[in-house]
């Protein structure tokens, strides 16, 4: 062998790290907060004008956050202002088809997913961030709201026109807020050229057309984390406009008296449910998913995949307390986990 | 014929050991590319420190709630003290894959794992 030679194998030897180190990252990321959380954007780094679409992206959450705020002065809160002394109220335009959705959702839960919980979700204090340092509500306070709660099937939304069965009723659609944010998202951007775009509203994630890859393109890759770890549980592909909601025990959560407490209330007895410890729900109405994670974390180990069938998902994971995860079929031929779990069941829905 | 040419030198040895660690260290660099190598942390969206993750130690940041303690051991990064209430941040652990993050929403704090490519594009959670 030569000394020419071999000088051209070091040359070549340390060019090839030095050039994948060279490598324009495929996918540029950004991030604002709105709404409470941390929202995230994927863009592939060839995307045209990709700084305009960001910024209508964050206009978007930001105004929608204003828009469906319970307490805030925007829409959603000057409605609950009239409905504070009124069982009727004309609702703006830019709510009446989210809030339809919301009832229709909530009929289909049998109420597990409910728009009127604002008063139970206000006397646990999770309307405000962060949330007051309060004891829980009193027992006697919980039966009187979830007595006053009304059943999805006696809120009336017609002719523009909101109809209750009692003053006093508190909309907030917080359960379901992320997923019918992406949802507005997609409509919004339908006009854009888009190659890809992955959008995280606090991991709970949309995709767009699919990520760039060496040999052209991908799908979205999303890591499902284990709720009661940082590992990540399973990892699936999204399809263009598929959407991937979770709701766990794990958020928005306050310790009272060496108890602990979280957000994901379950209208029945007014207190957080217990029987889940996180659901995630793929599907294509990201507002669907998301109201059905937190209606079949609710419902509990019996009931949940009626409730999945009749609120219409059928690509459903979930993790119990003990750490026992059951998928669906149609999960578990999408769900490509890490490392098996031991305790790993399949449940097909009714 | 001169004999000179094919005798290998002292250059040439020192040239092959060069090209064997180049190659070995370019493979070790595939190899390792689903762990994160460093992390990025943000306040408030603007980077504050770049922690090389085989580099042990506990680094301090300041944000508008307070100060965040940030602990690097072994290849892995955590958030171990926040000044925020209800320290969710603390709850992720430890990471370590490419991709991992830690948000500290009142103290406007990011952690996350970077590297040259990544099992995810994002969490679910």
């Amino acid at each position: 062998m030569t000394r020419a030679v071999l000088r051209a194998c070091l040359l070549l030897a340390l060019g090839l790290p030095m050039a994948a180190c060279d490598r324009s990252p495929p996918v540029e990321q950004s991030h604002f907060y709105a709404m409470g959380t941390r929202i995230e954007i994927s863009l592939p780094a060839d995307t045209p004008d990709a700084e305009a679409l960001r910024e209508r992206i964050r206009t978007h959450f930001t105004t929608f956050d204003e828009r469906w705020s319970p307490w805030g002065n925007g829409a959603l809160g000057r409605l609950n202002q009239q409905l504070s002394e009124s069982d009727l109220a004309p609702v703006p335009a830019e709510l009446r088809s989210g809030l339809a959705e919301a009832i229709t959702l909530g009929r289909a839960s049998n109420d597990l997913f409910h728009p009127a919980i604002g008063e139970l979700v206000a006397a646990w204090g999770f309307h405000r961030q962060p949330r007051p340092d309060d004891p829980p509500p009193s027992e006697r306070a919980l039966e009187e709201l979830t007595a006053g709660l009304p059943a999805n099937e006696t809120i009336r939304l017609e002719n523009g026109t909101l109809t209750l069965p009692r003053p006093g009723v508190r909309l907030d659609t917080g359960a379901f807020a992320k997923g019918l944010s992406l949802d507005e998202l997609q409509v919004l951007l339908s006009d854009e050229t888009l190659t890809g775009l992955l959008v995280s509203a606090g991991g709970d994630v949309l995709a767009i057309g699919d990520a760039p890859a060496d040999d052209g393109r991908r799908p979205w890759r999303v890591g499902i984390l284990d709720p009661r770890s940082s590992d990540v549980l399973a990892g699936v592909a999204l399809a263009d406009g598929e959407c991937i909601m979770t709701s766990g025990d794990y958020e928005r959560r306050f310790e009272h008296d060496g108890n602990d407490y979280h957000h994901l209330l379950d209208p029945r007895t007014g207190r957080p449910a217990r029987e889940a410890a996180s659901v995630t729900v793929i599907a294509r109405d990201c507002a669907r998913a998301d109201a059905a994670a937190t209606a079949l974390f609710i419902a509990g180990a019996d009931d949940w995949p009626a409730i999945a069938r009749a609120m219409a998902v059928d690509t459903v994971l979930r993790v119990a307390p003990d750490g026992t995860v059951t998928l669906t079929p149609a999960m578990q031929a999408r769900a490509d986990f890490t490392q098996e779990p031991d305790n790993l069941r399949t449940r097909p829905l009714p | 014929m001169n004999r000179d040419r094919h005798r290998i030198s002292v250059a040439d040895l020192i040239m092959i050991g060069a090209l064997a660690a180049a190659v070995g260290g370019g493979l070790a660099a595939q190899v390792g590319t689903d762990r994160g190598h460093r992390a990025l942390v943000q306040i408030n969206g603007e980077t504050e420190l770049r922690l090389n993750l085989h580099r042990d130690g506990t680094h301090h940041v300041q944000g508008p709630a307070g100060e965040s303690r940030i602990e690097v051991t072994d290849g892995r990064v955590r958030i171990v003290d926040a000044p925020c209430r209800r320290k969710l941040c603390l709850r992720r652990g430890w990471l370590s894959a490419a991709g991992e993050s830690a948000t500290c929403l009142p103290n406007r704090l990011h952690l996350q794992v970077e590297g040259s490519e990544r099992d995810y594009d994002a969490f679910n959670h």
